[in-house]
This record gives structure tokens, sequence and C-alpha cells, in this order.
């Protein structure tokens, strides 16, 4: 009998361990500084962020150690330590860190610091970790799980108000709708290949149509988690109600840890053979819908966080091409610029949200253009980080969001599907209008009444702030060891593809 | 070493010294100055090293070397990292002329990349990019050389060069971004950002005519957009957000079509490559001529918005109108030639048949056509003082289409030289407006009157500028004119004039026309000239107004000297060092069309 | 030829079907009996709410504090949890040392689940 508990595989998991010991770590120690059952206020608890921060940074450090190791199957074909899991829970991590750095002036700022808060982020991004590994249905069940749960409550962090209750309820809804899709998908195919290990998926002899509509299901099931168009509906509400930084959080992590199993769950799965070209139809045309829907329905929006949700679902169409290029039949194309793409989406895309956690206390009247109005000439530096940002979610060079676009278009008329990137690019125009619309309010515009405060923000939001502007920038001059990187995780992990 | 990477990012640097925090605001203002006068000095320095290497191109040394010859080292650098085994294998396989590469079958291909291997291949493939390049006959006029790989993933190259087409408007550029910085001292709202952005802008405009791989091109042509939309949308006029939101989008929208070409000859053309030098070796492309046609529109509609060509130029009075004055002299000055810079560069040696379809000349013929008379008639309506030197840019573009248009040496020499004292004259235009609205603040051609009489230097040298824009015989513009007539009414050469059997239009007529433009340019000229600064004056106000103050007399005299030095001596201050480019620019685009 | 295949498939479920079967007519054969057979005298006693012999007290649809679902809520919680606890009983052997240490991980990480919900104050009444 095989070793039921093989000990020296612990250390490919380390990371997602010592996430989640350091969220119950938080947990205890925050139980244990607010004193005997008092409540909230307690005394202060700078230590709980640093707390987490430590353990972050501690599976980025075992990361780190592990980098470019050899790909192995873990647990009895549970798990799969790649480079390509590597590479995505870096990229988790990175949001994760850069959340934790941020939030706490943040929370403090709205009287609402719980070590609860920072327990859920950590338990989320090891369940999201975990997500991104999973070679067996059942932990990519149980880990998407682990996260969503976590995120449901982060989304509703604010109980007291009433948007934040509706947006979390609705997420809490759909997401559940979504899981029970993903469930049936993921027993029919189980059912229509006898085999729960995604690598053998794509290689046992299947039972076609019950394959086929287990694809379908768990297809709808990864839309609806990774915000689709048809699928996308609870996005915007979920966005606007939650915390700003707690939106930010989602809206890079949950995105990347969803493509994360999406690329592993498409690229193993399309190895057989008939599902590869129509899966590659079905999600070009997906796709498509999504970018231009995202773009459209963004361009009428009056609050800026409600913007910044449609502008979520747009990236999640330019995410898809890598999806497409990597499986067409024409078989020219890669899915390593999803790798970019979504490294460079979370820079930008959190610290976009970053931004807008700065410039007031949360509400609908600190969301609008209006309160963004002048603010180059009161927070000169948090409105330059702003437009860095823009320019980068919109594609204008040079920043990062520019080569990822590029990568990806690249990949999708080197898979046959020019039309798909010709989408892409026109719609990118379109997105320039309104992400360039708040550069304009903040640079060319008066301070006017709705303005919002701008208080300072805290040396964390700073920090976090500018790292991600500064690397924004950097990777838009010097892309070249990221794209390689990109490309190395996707060949060590799936072969040429 | 390094001199055009110094040239071009010397700016960036400054920008980068004068934002920091620690710089009373004169001094920063002094600095950026500075740093713009030494950029001026380097770009002065390699005219002239680039002049004497023409004189004698076998003396030529060091960065001054042709491109031919640093890419033929290029290749053996190249190969050299391929180490000792695999160096002979990919050394035996390498075409040796354009045509080979050109016949390299997508078999051979595959077939070279099982016997040499990844690593082998892709130094095999830029091996032979680098061979096609040397072996074009321009690569000859090309000096300054850098070539590193920037982004090898999509096959990138830091590829700066300058040739006599490019080296007039770097240089112009330099000059103009002194003048402007020194006119813009008064600038006190946001004096920091201003001056950073506008040395950002010059590192854009600069890099722009420098850069010969087609996406650092498109890079760079970027990069000037966003620091524009700003100096327009901050320091601008009442009006300011609409000109610059119009002047943004339509530029924008002329980029990414611009990309889309880019990116279809990059995916057409075997091997893929964005070298533009490349590119032309492999000229005429084995393209279909109807794709090519698109291609020649696409990479049109995104210069011609630049320049601007007649339907797509409704944002250039705007954003004029709205601009504060320097940005405005940048603007004509600088901004509108990347557009004509990019026909020459790009257009015509890339897509050479398409350029030279009947169909095509006749499009560009009748366009040029109307930007002369339109552009004028415009002109002579317009009441704003600035509106109608903007009017004026569009009716003299217009030359630089019709000599492009001609296809013949005199008239790309011509069209080339146009932009460079259009440049000069523009500038000064937008000088002159300056500073008489700084005074009077207001810029109602029919209010004023009797400036002459309060501000004798200020006319006086307000006249060359209006005349260098009339074309009077002595001064810059009319060198540039009479070439471009002269070159597009040449029946021998000129393909608007070419009997219509033989390749050409055969339309005279299209020449005859034109000719009007400069009579309705002295008309609207001395008009102004007239309702401006003759007569008596219209109000109490204008008795005050003091002369020129020293920073507008350092902003205009270097101007007015250089339409006069160059009126007088066109051959040794420029023609002589841009000809032969020009000449080469236009065999090959012959040869490449069949002509 | 089908139904061949038919009894193969479904002959190993007969027992099942049987005692499906058996449980349904005998729960069936329950109700119908007493229905038949039993008394029927309706006195006000006899028709109001069962509430296991005690008198009522007042209507069903009372409010009863929240607190209650909260500890159903717990117990759910770790009754579920607990339910791991068979089958690695029925395993332990094989397991070894380490899995002796793996339960007492988990139980480990229940118990710091309870300190939590303690300290938090769930258990606590008032």
């Amino acid at each position: 009998m095989t070793n039921p508990f093989p000990l020296e595989e612990v250390r490919c998991i380390l990371p997602v361990l010592l996430l989640f010991a350091a969220a119950t770590a938080v947990l205890i120690a925050d139980l244990f500084l607010r004193g005997w059952n008092e409540p909230a206020s307690g005394p202060p608890k700078r230590l709980l962020p640093m707390l987490s921060i430590l353990g972050a940074g501690a599976a980025g450090f075992f990361l780190w150690r592990d980098w470019g190791s050899a790909p192995a199957v873990v647990f009895h074909g549970a798990l799969r330590a790649d480079a390509f899991a590597h590479a995505m829970t870096a990229i988790i991590l990175l949001g994760t860190l850069l959340t934790l750095v941020t939030t706490a002036a943040y929370l403090r700022r709205h009287g609402t610091e719980h070590g609860e808060f920072y327990a859920l982020i950590l338990y989320a991004a090891g369940g999201m970790a975990l997500f991104a590994a999973a070679n067996n249905l059942i932990v990519l069940f149980v880990s998407l799980e682990t996260f969503s749960l976590a995120v449901y409550i982060l989304a509703g962090y604010f109980r007291d108000e009433k948007r934040a209750v509706e947006g979390a309820l609705k997420y809490f809804i759909m997401g559940g709708l979504a899981s029970g899709f993903l469930l049936l998908g993921l027993a029919f195919l189980f059912g229509a290949s006898g085999t729960i290990r995604l690598d053998d998926l794509g290689r046992s002899p299947i039972d076609q149509p019950l394959f086929l509509a287990g694809l379908g299901l768990s297809m709808t099931g990864f839309g609806f988690k990774v915000g689709v168009f048809p699928f996308h509906s609870w996005i915007p509400d979920a966005y606007e109600g939650a915390p700003t930084l707690v939106t930010g959080f989602m809206s890079v992590t949950v995105k990347t840890a969803g493509f994360a199993a999406l690329v592993r769950f498409v690229l193993e799965l399309s190895r057989q053979a008939e599902a590869g070209p129509a899966l590659a139809q079905v999600l070009a045309w997906l796709s498509a819908g999504t970018m231009i829907f995202g773009n459209a329905v963004a361009l009428v929006q009056g609050s800026v966080k409600r913007m910044l949700a449609y502008s979520a679902i747009s990236h999640t169409g330019y995410l898809l091409i890598g999806l497409v290029a990597a499986i067409a039949p024409e078989r020219g194309g890669s899915s390593a610029p999803v790798v970019f793409y979504l490294l460079s989406y979370t820079l930008m895309t959190f610290g976009a949200f970053a931004v807008l956690g700065s410039i007031g206390q949360d509400g609908p009247e600190n969301e609008t253009f209006e309160a963004f109005h002048g603010l180059s000439q009161r927070r000169p530096l948090l409105a330059f980080a702003m437009l860095v940002f823009m320019i980068s979610l919109a594609g204008i060079p040079p920043t990062a969001g520019f080569w990822g676009k590029l990568y990806l278009f690249r990949e999708a008329v080197y898979a046959g599907y020019w039309p798909l990137a010709l989408v892409g690019i026109l719609t990118s125009i379109v997105s320039v209008y309104y992400y360039l619309r708040l550069v304009v309010v903040m640079y060319m515009q008066p301070a006017g009444e709705g303005a919002s405060a701008a208080p300072a923000p805290g040396w964390g939001a700073a920090l976090a702030t500018a790292a991600a502007a500064a690397a924004v920038i950097a990777i838009g001059f010097f892309p070249q060891t990221l794209l390689d990187q990109s490309v190395a995780s996707i060949q060590a992990a799936f072969g040429a593809r | 070493m390094y001199t055009l990477t110094w040239l071009t990012f010397f700016p960036l640097l400054t920008a980068g010294v004068i934002l920091l925090p620690i710089w009373p605001k004169s001094v920063m203002k002094f600095l950026a100055v500075v740093g713009a006068f030494i950029t001026f000095i380097i770009a002065t320095g390699i005219a002239r090293d680039y002049s004497d290497a023409e004189r004698s191109p076998g003396a030529a040394q060091g960065p001054a070397r042709g491109a031919d010859a640093v890419l033929k080292e290029l290749i053996e650098s190249e190969l050299v990292q391929l180490g000792s085994g695999l160096i002979d294998q990919v050394r035996a396989r390498l075409p040796k002329s354009a045509d080979e590469v050109k016949s390299v079958s997508e078999d051979t291909r595959k077939a070279l990349l099982v016997e040499l291997g990844k690593k082998g291949f892709h130094a095999w493939e830029r091996a032979s990019e680098l061979v096609v390049a040397s072996s074009v006959p321009q690569a000859s006029r090309l000096r300054y050389v850098e070539f590193a790989p920037w982004i090898g993933q999509f096959k990138i190259n830091y590829f700066m060069a300058v040739d006599g087409l490019s080296l007039p408007l770097v240089w112009l550029t330099a000059l103009l971004g002194v003048l402007c910085l020194v006119y813009s001292w008064t600038i006190d709202q946001g004096t920091k950002a201003y001056y950073a952005l506008f040395l950002i802008l010059e590192t854009g405009l600069i890099g722009v005519f420098c850069a010969l791989d087609f996406f650092l091109f498109y890079v760079f042509w970027e990069i000037v957009l966003l620091p524009m939309w700003f100096l327009i949308g901050i320091w601008g006029g009442p009006n300011r957000i609409y000109a610059a939101i119009k002047f943004f989008i339509y530029t924008l929208v002329g980029s990414v079509i611009m990309l889309l070409a880019m990116l279809v000859f990059y995916f057409k053309t075997e091997p893929h490559t964005f070298n533009i030098i490349t590119l032309m070796g492999l000229t005429p492309l084995t393209y279909s001529l109807q794709l090519q046609t698109m291609l020649f529109l696409a990479l049109f509609i995104g210069f011609a918005i630049k320049v601007p060509v007649f339907p797509f130029h409704t944002w250039l009075p705007d954003a004029h109108v709205e601009a504060p004055t320097a940005i405005s002299v940048v603007l004509a000055g600088v901004l509108l030639k990347m557009g004509g810079y990019g026909f020459f560069r790009f257009s015509y040696p890339l897509l050479p048949q398409a350029a030279t379809q009947r169909g095509m000349i006749w499009f560009i013929a009748i366009l040029a056509l109307i930007n002369i008379v339109y552009g004028a008639f415009c002109a002579m309506a317009q009441k704003d003082f600035k509106k109608l030197v903007a009017y004026s840019s569009v009716s003299h573009m217009g030359y630089v289409l019709l000599g492009l248009a001609s296809l013949s040496y005199m008239g790309i020499d011509g069209a080339v030289l146009q932009m460079f004292t259009h440049g000069i004259s523009s500038a000064m235009l937008f000088f002159i407006v300056g500073v008489i609205y700084d005074r009077a603040h207001h810029r109602d051609l029919d209010r004023f009157g009797g400036i002459g009489l309060q501000m004798p230097w200020y006319t006086g040298i307000a006249t060359v500028g209006f005349f260098t824009s009339l074309g009077l015989p002595g001064l810059c513009g009319f060198i540039s004119e009479v070439l471009v007539f002269l070159g597009s009414w040449d029946t021998s050469m000129s393909l608007i004039t070419t009997p219509a059997g033989d390749k050409g239009l055969g339309a005279r007529w299209i020449v005859y026309v034109s000719l009007l433009g400069v009579v309705l340019a002295a008309v609207y000229i001395l008009w102004t000239i007239q309702r401006v600064y003759l007569g008596n004056v219209k109000d109490e106000h204008y008795k005050h107004f003091p002369d020129l103050s020293f920073r507008e007399v350092v902003a205009l005299v270097p101007l007015a000297f250089l339409c006069v030095v160059i009126g007088l001596l066109p051959n040794p201050t420029i023609l002589n060092h841009i000809d032969p480019s020009l000449r080469e620019l236009t065999d090959m685009v012959r040869k490449a069309a069949g002509l | 030829m089908e139904a061949i295949l038919l009894e193969s498939v479904l002959a190993p479920y007969l027992p099942a079907f049987l005692y499906f079967a058996v449980v349904a007519a005998t729960a069936a054969g329950f109700l119908i009996a007493s229905r038949l057979l039993g008394p029927r005298r309706r006195d006000p006693l006899k028709l109001s709410t069962y509430e296991c012999g005690v008198p009522l007290l007042g209507g069903t649809r009372d409010r009863f504090s929240v607190k209650f679902y909260l500890v159903a809520i717990l117990f759910v919680l770790f009754d579920i949890e607990t339910v791991f606890l068979i089958p690695w009983a029925v395993e332990f052997r094989q397991f070894g040392w380490l899995g002796i240490l793996e339960m007492f991980i988990f139980l480990g990480i229940l118990i710091i689940g309870l300190v939590y919900a303690f300290k938090r104050g769930a258990l606590k009444w008032d």
C-alpha cells in the first residue's frame, strides 16, 4: 500500500499551509489582544496586519525557493506543483500582499478594523493558491468553496451599509448557483471518464455526450466566477457594495485564481480531440461578447467604482483570448499571455482601487467622477498614480497593460483568430474614452462641490500604490524577463502550449 | 558613444532632474533650458558630423559610419553568441541577399528549425533580417546607428539612426525645444509639470524621427500623444478640454489604425519583423496589390490625421487656438511633421506599388490640391489671428503632399525642405501671435491696427516671418515651394504631370491650380500685415505696449536668422546634406514600383 | 439482447429494490391499518397540537432567540466534523503514527475553532 500521508510532498504546499496557519494565528492573536469578550474597539492591533503580512511574505519566500523546480504531481494526484501553479500563486500573493499593506489604515479610518478581516483575506489567498494547483476535481471544488466563502463574507464586510449587504447577498446567491453548475459539471465529467484527475480526463476514453454536457456545465460555473459576459450580472453590484479595497482584492485575486484553474482545466480537457475546436469556438464568442459588453456598458457609468467593475468584465474578455489561442485547432498560439496579463492586470487594477479607496470614505459620494475633479491639485502623486493605472488599463504604451494586450492579440493572430484580435483592438479604443475621462477630470477640471476630501493616504497605501505604479511603468519599458517567465511557466506545465 | 540615445533621452533625463523637489522655481526653469540647450548642442554636433560624413563617405569613422557597415558587423556578433558548433551550420545556411531571403519557402524554414534547433533558427532569422537590411541602398545614408534587442518575444529592437530625411527634423525639434522653453518662462501655474511634460514631449519627438523599428516608432508616437494632451488640456485656453480630447481621439484613432497596419506587415512578412529597413529591403512585398492598397490607406489615415490632410484637419484649428503659445509652436513646427515624415519613411518605401498606382496618385494629388487651396481660403476667412496661422499651416502642408505625389527628385527635396522651412516659419508665426496676444489679450484681427508704430522691432521681425510663409524669394519658404512646383511640373520625372500612359496622371492642371495657393497666401498674409501692423492705432491701450522683451527676442531672432540664411544659401546649409538620402529614397521607390 | 444487458446491469441492485419495496409496504401497511382499525374520538384535547404530551404553551409561530440559531450552527459544524473520525477509526491501524498525528492536527484545528467560538462569546447566553 502506498504511503497515505507522504510527508516529503508537504513542501510543495508549504505556501498554502503557511497562509492558512497565518490566518489562524491572526484569529487567535486577535482574540487575546482584544481581551476576554470585549467588543470590537479593543486595544490597538498593529500587530495583526504585521502578522498577516509576515505570513504572506513567508509563503512568498517558500514559493521563491521552489521557483523553477520540476513539475510534481503530489498527494496521489490531487495537486500539481508546476511552474504554472507557482506563477499563479505568485500573482495571487502579490494581490494579497498589496491588499494587506493597503488596508490597515483604510479599515482604521472606517472604524472597522477586526482581526477577522486579515484572517479572511489569508484564508481566501490560501484557498486560491490551492485552487491554482488543483489536479483533482474534488480538490478543485473544495478549494473553490474555501476561498469563495471567505470572499462572500469580505464583500459584505461593511454590514451596516445597505448596498454592501445587497451586493454580498447577490454575490453569494449567484456564486452558490455557479458552484452548483460547476459541481454538476464535474460530476458529469467524472461519469463520462471514470476519473477525477484532471490530467487523466484529457486522455481517458470518454462517453462523448456526457463529457460535453459536463464541459458545458463546468464552463458555465467558471464563467460565473471570472465574470464572463452572459454570467457577469453579479459583478457590478458586488463590486460596488464591497469595501473598495475588498473590491480591489476580489477583482484581482479571484480572477487570477479563476483563470489559473480555467487554463489548467481547458488545456487538459481540450486534449480530447472533439472538445478542443468546439471549446475554442465557444470561448471565442464569449470573449468577443465580454469585450464588447464590458466596454460598452463601462462607457455610460456615472460611478468610478462601477466603471472599474465593468472594466474588470471587459478584461476578462481580453484574458479569454489567451485561452482561445491556446486550444485553437491551428495550435499556433499559447496561453502564456494570460500569465503576463494577469500580473499586469493585478498591478493596475488593484492600484486603481487603492487610489479610489484613498480619496475619501467609502460611499457613493466619493465614487463619482465629480469626486475626482481637480485631484491633481489636491494630491498630485495620487492623481499621477491613477493616471498611470488608467493609461495601462487602456493599453497605451509604454505600460504593462499595453504589452499584455499586444501579446494576447498576437497569439490570437497566430492561432488564426484574427477577428478576435480586431475586436480586442477596437474595444480597446472605446475603453480609452472612459479611462481617460477620469484623467480629464483629475487634471483638467477644477475641484467643484462634489470633490472628495482626499485625506493623506496612510504610509501603507502610499507604498502599495507607488510600488504598483512604478512596476506598471517599469514593466512597460522592460517586459522581457516577465514575458520569458510566463512562456516558461506555461511550457513547463503543459508542454508546448 | 550612444550619441543618439543621449540626444533622445537627454530631455527626459532633464525632466527627471527638474522634478526633484529641491529646486526653487527659477533654478528649475533654468535647468530645463540648460537641458534643452545641451540637447540642441548634441543635435548640432550630429548634424555637423553627418554633413562631414556625407561629403566624404569613405572617411567616416565611429558612429558616423553608414548603417550598412554597422549592420554587417551586427550579423557577426549575432552569430558569435551561438558557440563554435552551431555557428558554422548557421553561417552556411545564411542567405546572401534580399532576394534569397524572399525565396525561402515555408518548408525550408521548417526544415531549418529542425536542423538548427530553436536557438540556431532564431539566430538565423535575426541574421537574415540584418542581411536584408544591410543591402538596402538607403542604409548607407543612415548614420549613428544603435541596434540592440529590446523585447525578444516580439522581435522588437531598439534600432535608431538618422539620415538626411530625419536629421533636419531632429535638429529643428531640438532648436524649438530651447526656444519654447525660454519663451514659456512666464508660465506660472504648475510650472514644474509644464516644463517636465514639455521635455518628455521633446524626447518623444526626437525618438519618433530616429526610430527605425516600426514598433519603437509606435511607442515614441504614443509618448508624444500624452504630454501634448496634457499641455493643451491643462494650460490651454477656455475651451481647452474640448480641444484636447478632440486632438487625443483623432490621433489615437489614427495611431491604432497605423498599429493594425503595422501588425499586418509583421505577420505577413517572412521572417516576421518590425525592422523598417529590412521591410524596405523586401519590397516590392509579395502581398496582393489589394492588400497593399489597404495597408497604404491605413497608414495614410494614421499619418494624414497628424499632417493634417483635408478631411481629417478639423482638430488642428481647435487645438491651436486653445494651446498656449509655445505648445502651438511645437504643434505646428514639429508635430505636424510626424505625419509627413511617416509618408516618406513608411508609406512610400514600404508600399511603392500601392503608392504609384494611378488612382493613388490622383487621390494624393487631389488631396494636396484641396489642402493648399482650401486651407488658404479658410485662412483668408478667419478673424482670429491664431486660427489664420493654423489654417495657413494646413495650406502649407499641402505642398509637402504635392511634392511627395510627384515622386521626382526635386519634388521630394522640396517637400522635405518644406517640412523644415514650414517648421521655422509657422513656429515664428505662432510666436508672433503669442507676443501680441500677451499684450492685447485678444486675437481679433479687426481690432488690431497700427501696432507697427508702437512696436517697430517686433513688426520688423514679424514681417520676416510673414514673408517666409508667403514664399518671398530670398527667404527659405520660397526655396521649398519653388522646388515642389518645379518637381511636380517636370514631365520627365513627376508622376503628376507624366503622360497618363506612362504610369502617371498627365494632369498638369493640378500644378497650375496649386499655384493659386501662393497667390492666396499673398492675399491673406498681406491683408493681415495691413490689418495688424499698418494704419492708425485703433485702441488707446495699444499705445502702452512695450516692444519685444528679452525672452521674445531669444525666441524670434534665431528663427528669423534661419529664414534668411537658408533662403540665401539653401545648398550649403541644408539641401546638399539631405539630397543624397532623398535620392536613394526616390530611386528605391521608383525602382520597386517598376517606373 | 437488450433484455440480457438490462438484467446484467440491474441484477446487483435487486436486493436494494426489494428492500425499498418492503419498507414502503410496511409503512403503508401501518398507516392503513391504524386508519382502518383505530377508534376515532374527537375532543378538544385530541385535536390540539401534539407537543410530546406536555400542555401547549402559545402558538407555533412564536419568536425565539436568535441565539438558538448560533448554537444550532455550531452544533451542526462540530457534529459533522466528528463524522470524519469514523472512517479514520476503521482504518487507523494501517495509517500508523502519521495517521494519529494527522487526526490530532485535525482535532487541533477543531479545538481552535471551539476556542474562537468560545472567546468571541458565541456560547454566552446573555
